[in-house]
């Protein structure tokens, strides 16, 4: 998992995206895992269990559990892992690239 | 067995002891008569003790197997060794073998129903799965342990998970597997995108069995859970705020990040 994020997250460095995670780890732990997996992007910390409010709110009953969103806040993708991720933030960078194209386009 | 008494015995002159001797005698098939029945009731305990044994030795024997198995894993120091320890991991079906065999010697007996209660919740995944719910249904329908097997049925490859729900939902009279089957056949209908039936299940486990134990927090949390899923975590919605810190105590949130495509990833190191 953590080789797959690090290579999305450098492909696409640059890019309008960002890989955000919600650590159910101990403090700690986590610290740790940062360090030794060189993971350079945010999480927020979830109070150190899989109780943790956030994933409580978003009702997630395993790990990992993934959530693809739009530029604009839509949900648009679940539970999508390696090759699946990658499809899902490469058709949504598109769309948004096209929209932009759109509305950046030659007036008439 | 009654103790005899012989309550005329201190009071029998030494001439009638001869007598009380007969009587005593005489009265002896009497005493010992209910021991005939007895003797059928005694081999009925000693089979159901024995089938009994036999369950929870089979029981201990596979938690053995576990944690022989944590064990070995635990120490072992290589992927390879660790990927090799796999292959010998105890599948739970060897067990489920023998436990329907204990169960086809003793139908309609509490070991049974135990039996196959430790089948279905254990071999989620085992081919001896559909028979074990069928002859459980069948013959332990109103067993009040069936929650647990309500709760599993959601987490296995039961043919027809629906169906056993919905025959616990008309037979058995415990609250909690009531509770309990109405949440699991409400997760079962959202599977099938029958998003109306599986609200509906929801609201009424809130209603009505919000007070049970669930694996986290009542069965109301995790039914609310759910509705909230449904109705606010669906493809198309706007994903709800994040607000929280991250693990040196910066606050940020979600929104921040509005006008770029988002991966959100639960995540633990384990």
């Amino acid at each position: 998992m953590y080789p797959h994020e690090r290579s999305l997250v450098k492909r696409l460095a640059g890019k309008p995206f960002a890989l955000l995670g919600i650590n159910s780890d101990p403090k700690d732990r986590l610290k740790q895992v940062l360090k030794k997996e060189n993971m350079t992007w945010r999480s927020w910390w979830d109070g150190g269990t899989t109780d943790g409010p956030i994933a409580t709110r978003w009702n997630v009953s395993g790990w990992p559990t993934t959530y693809v969103l739009d530029h604009k806040g839509a949900i648009r993708y679940k539970h999508v892992r390696e090759k699946e991720m990658d499809d899902a933030v490469d058709a949504l960078l598109a769309e948004l690239e096209r929209e932009q194209a759109v509305g950046n386009g030659p007036k008439k | 067995m009654k103790v005899s008494r012989c309550t005329g015995c201190a009071l029998v002159s030494t001439g009638e002891i001869a007598f009380g001797v007969v009587i005593l005698l005489a009265s002896l098939p009497l005493l010992r008569q209910p021991s005939l029945a007895e003797a059928a009731d005694n081999a009925a305990d000693t089979a159901a003790a024995s089938a009994a044994g036999q369950y929870q030795a089979l029981v201990k024997e596979y938690e053995a197997a576990q944690q022989e198995f944590s064990r070995a894993y635990g120490a072992a120091r290589t992927d390879e060794e660790r990927q090799k320890l796999s292959e010998k991991y105890p599948q739970p079906q060897a067990w489920s073998r023998r436990l329907l065999e204990l169960v086809r010697k003793n139908p309609k007996t509490q070991v049974a129903a135990d039996a196959l209660i430790w089948v279905v919740t254990n071999d989620r995944y085992g081919e001896n799965l559909d028979e074990a719910l069928e002859i459980l249904l069948q013959d332990h329908v109103e067993d009040e342990k069936l929650g647990q097997v309500a709760q599993m049925l959601v987490y296995s490859n039961a043919k027809h998970p629906e169906t056993a729900l919905e025959i616990l939902l008309q037979k058995n009279p415990h609250h909690e597997v009531q509770g309990k089957a109405r949440f699991s056949l409400g997760l079962v209908n959202r599977s099938q995108d029958k998003n109306a039936e599986a609200e509906k299940l929801f609201e009424q486990v809130i209603d009505r069995f919000g007070d049970i134990q669930n694996y986290r927090g009542t069965l109301a949390d995790a039914a609310r859970g759910q509705l909230f899923e449904m109705r606010n975590l669906a493809i198309g919605k706007i994903a709800p705020e994040i607000e929280g810190e991250d693990l040196d105590g910066k606050s940020f949130k979600l929104s921040d990040y509005r006008g770029k495509i988002v991966v959100l990833d639960f995540w633990g190191d384990w």
